[in-house]
């Protein structure tokens, strides 16, 4: 399947708003910043993004699912990285203990299943 | 071609100077729709109608592309449209979509079960359908009036379902 990288303009539509409209409500003065949110040619600052949230009650990483898909995946490879950093890593007494609790986390972490709904 | 339920196709409804589009994840999930209008006085109107086809088949990222062949019936409107939907075809070759033109009776044959007459009423069942096109709905033309200037959307939306209908994923 394939998913576009910014759902804001199927909900916009959905909701009838206009792009001045919706500007308005997140606080742009004009109604070039929606235009580039919905085409994916600029990312949306995090108030902008929380905004867009809020109103229409769906989380940032529904509406721009594009964008959340290329951060966790970088995320997940970093932090594999990270886990066989520690695996391979010979500390000892403390320093042991936190790489511990680090790969014990990082194992939970994996078998715990995402969620990204925020109700 | 089968699909699933969650294919995303583009449907454009094209004309001597305009083109209306619609996106679909599935039969039932409307994503996208909208019209263009190709500039009066732009000189070079296909390579103005291939950037806009290259920018909405970039953001919808459609598996497939129906579009609804023009009315042979119509040769001044057909001749006119002509290097359009090849502009259109040129495009999605180059994204490497396939293409499904739809004729007028293939989208009359889906809408029949609806025992629809006009666009006017292929226009209510789709509102029916989608309700959020309802602020969208241009209304009722009388026999004298030109079609109005939003119609072309609801074409687009109604080549979109008629290609859904006819697929094999629904029988």
């Amino acid at each position: 399947m394939s998913a576009l990288a910014s759902y804001l303009r199927s909900h916009r539509l959905k909701s009838g708003f206009s792009r001045r409209e919706l500007a308005e409500i997140v606080g742009f003065l004009t109604t070039t910043q929606v235009g580039r949110h919905e085409r994916s040619e600029i990312l949306p600052t995090l108030m902008a993004a929380l905004a867009y949230q809020a109103i229409f009650r769906i989380p940032v990483a529904e509406l721009f699912p594009g964008l959340y898909e290329t951060i966790a995946q970088g995320i997940e490879e970093k932090l594999l990285a990270l886990e066989g950093t520690l695996e391979n890593s010979s500390a000892r007494r403390s320093k042991a203990n936190i790489t511990a609790i680090k790969l014990i986390w990082l194992n939970s972490r994996k078998s715990a299943s995402i969620t990204v709904s925020t109700e | 071609m089968k699909h699933n339920d969650e294919t995303y196709i583009l449907a454009l409804d094209v004309r001597h100077s305009r083109i209306g589009y619609a996106l679909f994840a599935g039969p039932k999930q409307l994503l996208d729709w909208g019209a263009s209008t190709v500039p009066s006085q732009c000189i070079h109107r296909t390579s103005w109608v291939q950037q806009r086809m290259k920018s909405l088949l970039r953001h919808g990222s459609p598996v497939f592309l129906v579009v609804k062949q023009p009315r042979p019936a119509r040769p001044p409107a057909n001749a006119n449209g002509k290097p359009i939907i090849e502009a259109i075809l040129s495009a999605a070759k180059e994204y490497g979509i396939p293409i499904q033109l739809l004729s007028h009776d293939e989208m009359l044959s889906a809408f029949r079960i609806f025992n629809v007459r006009t666009k006017d009423d292929i226009a209510c069942v789709l509102v029916g359908m989608f309700p959020e096109l309802l602020i969208r709905l241009p209304p009722r033309r009388k026999k004298w009036q030109p079609e109005p200037h939003g119609m072309i959307v609801f074409d687009a939306i109604a080549t979109g379902f008629a290609y859904w209908r006819s697929s094999p994923s629904h029988e």
